[in-house]
């Protein structure tokens, strides 16, 4: 059972995820300002009380492991089937699911016809043949992010899945992290004043190789350095980072510059280690996005930058620039405005104001994770979790999660935009043929 | 200065992180934006206005000032620096000494009601309104969110001066819980606060010995925390820190000058 201990599953507090992310509101605006949540409602849970959906892995390397792990622990689910074209990882699948089935080839698992579900933690190259097909052959899919290596791919994936009428999540599990959906409801509600500037990175310092038996697995066990096969930094990382200022900002943007290079990681690898780029929305605000794989100091951040303060959603922190509230007081801010009444503690002897130049700021979430963004996989308490397992629940009841397609759609056009921002070397301004109705493409 | 309305509960928030020597929030509670901007507006005023009279460690200020010249001939003051001073006295006299705003030096201070005038007969006299002028600051605020006819709101200085005006919004009083500075984690008590102000004085790990018994110019070490509530913030302020310097039995007495309705004193944390 080498990825059980390999992986730490989440096990603290997640049952109260909705009660605890409703701290800062009521049920009813939770789910009204964040509709992909729907399925993590208690009447939702109530509908799927007892039964199970039955469901397929297909892919598993390390990300559909991670999922493994937490599926043990999930009430809803029952994984039935497991699928890889590699079978190392389809043998350490089968030890994490003993009784489930196994395929080398996926065209026969959807012929399953008691596989209601699907799980694609494929390479990225395979992702939208694999949802197109499974939407096709009638199983509800969750996909891992980014949706697909192309644009025409992504579209594609998105009108099967309208089309379908089946359950799709795709893996933006930030959308499901307490911390960030407590935050974006500071951001959107003005307590940082206006949103004036998005500014993301990803740092890491490893050549994001894979150690391979034999040269002629080079490029199915490290795709993501090549161009045929992944996007590089952008589908793998800046996904995740770019639909975080898209929900921040409540936009698409609509102009797209960018340069990238390989500086350090001169092997046969043909994606960028070093990238760095502008996403300019219409109303002027820019978000830009740097990431690079040979110095990590930085780590991985997104920060939005508002009129009257900054949140920095991975430290799960927030800093207002000319003063700081009382931590007291904005407790009691929240209560007044969540109308939950509970003792306050601040009071003291009186408080010293601090000397030093240092704004330390304030936490999102008490209880809220943190990543350093080193790990390929995944981490503990990231929403990866509550994602999943609101998955489960909408597979059961065949009911979507309003929002989150969309969400994870534009985030994986623009980083390949992005992409081609900086092979074309120009400003690419967002194609119309790629608008799906949304926000301000609506 | 940072300041937010919320307008699903109609809540203005305003905090200044440096004023009175400390940070200073306030929320304003049911009307407007605008109107409770100009409220806002009118607090921060006056208190800057209060402000430049205490602050002892701005050479401009009326306080500066008199200590820097009351030794040397008479300075008239006006009519607020006036009344403050006759007010320090009072508490002076109410307290058996043990709050003065010149540490042990009070006989020293000459006011003459005449003209009003203030000279020090002592040059070891230097006025200190530290335990006082956040007090008092609270108190003008009440006169000028009476004024502006707000019945709710809710001002913090530093977390240890804190007048709760009216209900809370969501229960009758704003409950205050006052934590243990040697750990932070430990709450100490509940205080339920409707039209009432407390007020925390003590020790802290930071400064495990910072306040000083004016009779005898020592310093108290063996005392660590009180608390006093009250409907008046000058005397809860007065008094958390006369709590500090007196005996028990002392403290007894002297709280029978004044209406209190909730004070503690802990000698261990």
């Amino acid at each position: 059972m080498k990825s059980l201990t390999n992986i730490n599953p989440i096990d603290t507090g997640r049952r109260d995820f909705i009660k605890h992310a409703g701290t800062l509101g009521t049920a009813g605006v939770l789910f009204s300002t964040f509709p992909w949540l729907q399925s993590c409602k208690e009447e939702e849970k109530m509908k799927v009380d007892k039964q199970k959906v039955k469901l397929a892995i297909i892919g598993t390397g390390s990300r559909g492991q991670y999922h493994m792990n937490n599926l043990l622990k999930m009430d809803h689910v029952e994984v039935v089937a497991l699928c890889d074209n590699y079978a190392p990882n389809l043998s350490i699948a089968s030890a994490i699911f003993p009784h489930a089935r196994t395929f080398d080839d996926y065209h026969k698992l959807l012929e399953c016809k008691d596989i209601q579900a699907v799980l694609i933690a494929a390479p990225l190259f395979a992702h939208a043949p694999l949802t197109i097909d499974a939407l096709a052959a009638g199983k509800h899919v969750f996909c891992e992010k980014s949706m697909a290596l192309t644009l025409d791919d992504c579209l594609a994936m998105y009108r099967a899945y309208k089309n379908s009428g089946k359950v799709l999540y795709i893996g933006q599990q930030r959308l499901f992290d307490t911390k960030y959906l407590k935050a974006m409801e500071m951001i959107h509600k003005g307590v940082l004043g206006d949103v004036c500037g998005v500014r993301s990175y990803w740092f890491r310092n490893n050549d994001w190789k894979r150690p391979v038996t034999s040269p002629d697995l080079e490029k199915q066990i490290n795709w993501r350095l090549y161009k045929e096969l992944s996007g590089g930094l952008m589908t793998e990382l800046a996904t995740h980072q770019l639909q975080v200022g898209n929900w921040a900002m409540q936009m698409i943007p609509d102009k797209i510059m960018g340069t990238g290079s390989i500086v350090h990681w001169k092997d046969e690898r043909e994606v960028y280690d070093n990238v760095s780029l502008i996403y300019s929305y219409a109303n002027g605000v820019t978000m830009n996005y740097e990431s690079l794989i040979s110095n990590k100091f930085n780590g991985l951040e997104e920060q939005i930058l508002g009129t009257k303060g900054t949140v920095e959603l991975e430290k799960g922190r927030y800093y207002f620039d000319e003063a700081e509230p009382a931590p007291g007081i904005m407790q009691l801010i929240n209560q007044i405005e969540h109308k939950v009444l509970d003792d306050v503690a601040f009071a003291g002897p009186s408080w010293v104001p601090e000397t030093a130049n240092v704004n330390k700021g304030f936490l999102i979430d008490e209880n809220a994770s943190t990543t350093s963004g080193s790990s390929s996989v995944g981490a503990v308490g990231d929403g990866s979790f509550e994602l999943l397992e609101a998955f489960c629940t909408s597979a059961i009841t065949g009911e979507n999660a309003p929002n989150l397609v969309e969400e994870a759609y534009y985030s994986s056009v623009l980083a390949l935009l992005g992409l081609q921002a900086i092979e074309e070397q120009r400003v690419i301004t967002f194609p119309d043929a790629y608008k799906i109705p949304y926000l301000n493409f609506m | 200065m940072y300041t937010h309305f919320y307008s699903s509960s109609n809540l203005y928030h305003a905090s200044v992180p440096h004023l009175m020597g400390t940070r200073f929030d306030v929320l304003l509670f049911g009307a407007s934006e605008v109107f409770l901007a100009d409220v806002w507006k009118d607090i921060y005023e006056t208190v800057e206005r209060l402000e430049s009279i205490f602050n002892r460690f701005d050479a401009t200020s009326t306080v500066s000032l008199l200590n820097a010249r009351a030794i040397h001939s008479p300075v008239h003051v006006d009519p607020l620096m006036w009344n403050v001073l006759l007010s320090a006295q009072h508490y002076n006299h109410l307290t058996a000494g043990l709050f003065d705003i010149t540490l042990g030096f009070a006989d020293s201070v000459i006011l003459d009601p005449a003209v009003h005038t203030v000279a020090f007969k002592s040059k070891d006299v230097s006025l200190d309104f530290g335990g006082y002028a956040k007090g008092f600051a609270l108190q003008t605020i009440l006169d000028t969110l009476a004024a502006h006819s707000i019945t709710s709101a809710f001002l913090n200085f530093g977390d240890s001066s804190i007048t709760a005006l009216g209900e809370h919004p969501l229960a009758s009083t704003w409950n205050v819980g006052v934590s243990n500075p040697y750990n932070k984690e430990q709450l100490l008590v509940n205080l339920p606060l409707i039209n009432q102000s407390l007020s925390v004085s003590g020790n802290m790990p930071s400064h495990p010995v910072h306040i000083c018994n004016p009779l005898d110019r020592t310093f108290i070490d063996s005392r660590k925390m009180s608390y006093v509530v009250a409907a008046n913030p000058l005397d809860v302020e007065v008094l958390s820190t006369v709590a500090m310097v007196a005996t028990a039995s002392q403290f007894e007495t002297i709280a029978l000058n004044f209406e209190l309705d909730k004070y503690k004193i802990y000698n261990e944390l």
